[in-house]
């Protein structure tokens, strides 16, 4: 055995120039399928750390039949905001962090001296969040603020298109309407505080107001329609959500972000899907130049072969000997592959790529990085593919009659 | 030059493994990358021609200013429905559609609770003149041309306020004047057709609502043209913006959604880039059999040159063999792309769905011939470049020595 592959490696140092070739094919291949992938890690690890951090918070708890209704943000499906309910959330393994919320939905606007004409009215949807606790649960939310915004009991932040539609400045005087729980509308002032980005695509005339101002402006003192929950790690938000839900009981629903958003995860499902079929065609494409090279080299050998099987070999170990020479590509093609992408990644894992995602006003930074699973998978591929590939040719050369091969024909 | 040709088909036919290889690994490659194209591409631009014949339109025409406050959708700037414009409008070249619209936002209530839309005012008789497709995945029916109070939402928003064909819905707006205003609705239809490009809270209103609502008799804030064909439509805004003067302004549906237009330019980035690798490894198993066809064929060089053909003939033979082989792949593979994307589409093209109840897009399949041709010249020019030095190596044999090799 030992002896084969000694052969093997010999042999595929002979013709340097083919070996080159092949390799090169290779090392392209599985160097930029690696690659995409590690990429379009680094792009879903950034639309979930933005979705869970920036603003949905990992989980979300709400009164049974919520979500359902959730575009039209309904203040009846409300409850108390009280300390053992938080406490209850808090309790449950996992959680880092809870913030109680409203969503709702009314018009702003700018306040104006009176002798001026009606000022125009913009509709909007709101989260009310509490200006601390929001803090614990999405630690990304200020990084998205304009500079020298500001947020607190009295200041509102709203979307940047909002903001510009409103031409609105810091400290400006602004007034919410909204109905309340009865339908009945009501006006509550608030000041400016500045405006938002937004990293993923959504609605573009949003705004953030503090949690006190929504429940005097609602008539929903001390109460609350959302309950965001921030994980401890965002792999385990699944048998958080379990364990939230079986803690809470019937009368609540508990829902990680992506259940909020399905758009975002039917788009990184797609994304998953396209990498896939484009990773299989780059490796088949790749294989088939392995089988070509093995092909050649038993045409090229066919003198050789008969020698071989005249000097005694099995044809078992003539076939071995060119499957041992694939593997050799294989392995050195894997290594190359590995070092080029690992190489790309590590260029890239500190910053330099961002990403814009269509309607998007701030882009993120795309971080990519390899996940040892799909990489070794890619690799046992690349090398096992490469002697499958080689299968037709090695056969081909182990079925020479010795006296025909030793002739040439 | 043809004996040339014909020699290099022959070849090509001699060693019908390697062939098979080779052509086969280029048909692969093409065949790959232009059926994913179809696929990729044939997203980007569903939701393109969806904007254009069921949204957006291919042109709007605004009074000067409203484009750059669109996001308030402003009632201030408004037109005159009827008259000068609109038949100005009618009677410009290529323009095959104008219908008048208003956008406003508002607040839709079903009795006890209620959520901000954005709503667009549409004139029902003439809409689907520049709009064709804008009842697409419309279910119970659009708006009839003397609807004065019918409301068609999306089929998340009808949903989530529970609406059914009996439940009052009321649509709360400020009026052209600032006062606020609200009147009865009638729900029509929904709307399940739902992009993440689009918001879920668009509704769709009769015009004869919207101007009673707004106080806006006789006006609209917008009109959206159909164009004859997709390249006419940069010259026919061209030419309205100089007939229409100073008042008036004229957007593209690329200046109205740089969303798709930005969408459109990534998914093509991207598929540039993976067809490139997808002809890199092609081309490197093309390097590999010319240089072996060399090799194998060094006494038959030696015979060529010694019965007196020239270093650049066989330099030319061996470029011959390649583009032959490249061009024989890629017809291939086109053949095979566009009978599966024309399969797909024949089939009414997939569904991508958006989740449970949230509706979904419908997505055709093409091929753009464009990315035909630049897959076909690609694979050939990728493989007679791969041949050259093998070609060249050939060329370069020595008449004697190569005749006396084994």
């Amino acid at each position: 055995m030992w002896t084969l592959l000694a052969m093997a490696w010999r042999n595929v140092r002979r013709n340097k120039r083919r070996t080159a070739i092949t390799l090169a094919a290779m090392v392209v291949g599985i160097g930029a399928v690696i690659s995409i992938r590690g990429i379009l890690n680094g792009l879903q690890a950034g639309i979930i750390k933005a979705s869970a951090e920036g603003g949905l918070g990992a989980l979300q708890v709400h009164r049974v039949g919520y979500l359902d209704n959730i575009l039209s943000t309904p203040l009846s499906l409300d409850f108390p905001v009280e300390e053992s309910l938080l406490n209850k959330v808090r309790a449950v393994k996992g959680v880092r962090a809870v913030a109680p919320r409203i969503q709702f939905a009314g018009s702003i606007t700018k306040s104006v001296p009176p002798e001026e004409e009606m000022p125009e009215a913009l509709f909007f949807t709101a989260v009310a969040v509490d200006p601390v606790l929001e803090l614990q649960v999405c630690p990304m939310r200020p990084d998205l603020y304009v500079e020298g915004t500001r947020f607190d009991e009295t200041h509102l932040v709203m979307g940047s298109a909002l903001a510009a539609s409103l031409a609105a400045k810091v400290d400006d005087e602004a007034v919410l309407l909204a109905p309340d729980k009865d339908g009945s509308l009501n006006g509550e002032v608030a000041r400016v505080g500045g405006a938002m980005h937004a990293m993923l695509p959504g609605e573009p005339k949003v705004a953030v107001v503090p949690l006190g101002l929504a429940q005097r402006l609602l008539r929903m003192e001390g109460r609350a329609t959302e309950l965001a929950v921030a994980v401890d790690d965002l792999r385990d938000i699944d048998e958080v959500k379990v364990r939230l839900a079986q803690a809470l009981g019937p009368e609540w629903e508990v829902h990680s972000w992506l259940e909020v958003v399905p758009e975002r995860k039917l788009i990184m499902r797609l994304q998953d899907g396209i990498s896939a079929i484009v990773s299989v065609v780059f490796l088949v494409l790749m294989l088939l130049g392995v089988a070509n090279t093995t092909l050649m080299a038993v045409l090229e050998r066919t003198r050789e072969v008969g020698t071989m099987l005249s000097l005694g070999l099995t044809r078992a170990q003539v076939m071995a000997l060119f499957l041992l020479e694939a593997l050799v590509l294989g392995v050195l093609g894997a290594a190359g592959g590995l070092l080029l992408s690992s190489a790309f990644v590590a260029r890239f894992s500190q910053g330099g790529l961002q990403f814009r995602a269509p309607s998007a006003t701030k882009p993120f930074d795309v971080l990519p990085f390899l996940t040892p699973r799909f990489t070794l998978v890619v690799l046992a591929v690349a090398v096992v593919g490469a002697v499958v590939f080689a299968l037709y040719p090695a056969r081909r050369a182990s079925r020479l009659r010795p006296v025909e091969a030793l002739a040439g024909r | 030059m043809l004996r040339l040709l014909s020699l290099a088909v022959r070849n090509v036919t001699r060693s019908k493994a390697r062939t098979a290889l080779t052509v086969g690994m280029l048909f692969f490659g093409v065949m790959m990358s232009l059926t994913l194209s179809g696929f990729v591409l044939g997203v980007g631009e569903t939701l393109v021609d969806e904007a254009i014949k069921a949204r957006v339109g291919a042109i709007e025409v605004h009074r000067a200013g409203y484009f750059a406050e669109r996001d308030k959708s402003p009632l201030k700037l408004d037109l005159e429905q009827g008259g000068a414009l609109e038949a100005k409008l009618k009677g410009t070249p290529h323009v095959t559609g104008v219908t008048p619209r208003i956008l406003f936002g508002g607040l839709l209530t079903n009795g006890s609770r209620g959520t901000m839309v954005q709503a667009t005012a549409v004139e029902p008789s003439s809409v689907f003149t520049a709009l064709p497709l804008a009842d697409k995945y419309v279910e119970g029916g659009y708006l009839k041309p003397s609807d004065t109070n019918g409301l068609i939402v999306g089929t998340v928003m009808g949903h989530s306020l529970a609406l059914t064909r009996d439940t009052p819905v009321m649509l709360q707006a400020q009026a052209q004047n600032g006062r606020e205003n609200a009147l009865d609705l009638e729900l029509r239809g929904t709307m399940g057709g739902q992009n993440p490009l689009e918001s879920k809270r668009a509704i769709t209103v009769p015009l004869a609502f919207a101007q009673s609502l707004l106080g806006m008799k006789g006006r609209v804030t917008e009109y959206v043209l159909a164009v004859d064909a997709p390249e006419n439509v940069e010259a026919t805004a061209a030419a309205l913006r100089a007939s229409l003067g100073n008042e008036y302004e004229v957007h593209t549906w690329e200046e109205l959604r740089p969303v798709l237009r930005d969408a459109r330019i990534i998914q093509r980035a991207i598929l540039g880039a993976v067809s490139l690798v997808f002809l890199i490894i092609a081309v490197f198993g093309v390097a590999n059999t010319m240089l072996m066809t060399v090799m194998e064929r060094t006494r038959e060089i030696g015979t060529m040159l010694a019965v007196g053909m020239t270093r650049a003939q066989i330099a030319g033979l061996f470029l011959l063999e390649a583009a032959v082989q490249a061009l024989l792949g890629a017809s291939l593979g086109v053949v095979v792309a566009t009978v599966i994307v024309r399969v797909a589409a024949s089939q009414g093209g997939f569904f991508v769905s958006m989740g449970e109840g949230q509706g979904g897009q419908h997505v055709m399949p093409m091929l753009l011939p464009g990315a035909v041709v630049i897959a076909v010249v690609a694979a050939t020019l990728g493989a007679l470049l791969a041949a050259v030095s093998p070609a060249l190596r050939a060329s370069r044999l020595r008449p004697v020595e190569a005749l006396s090799s084994t």
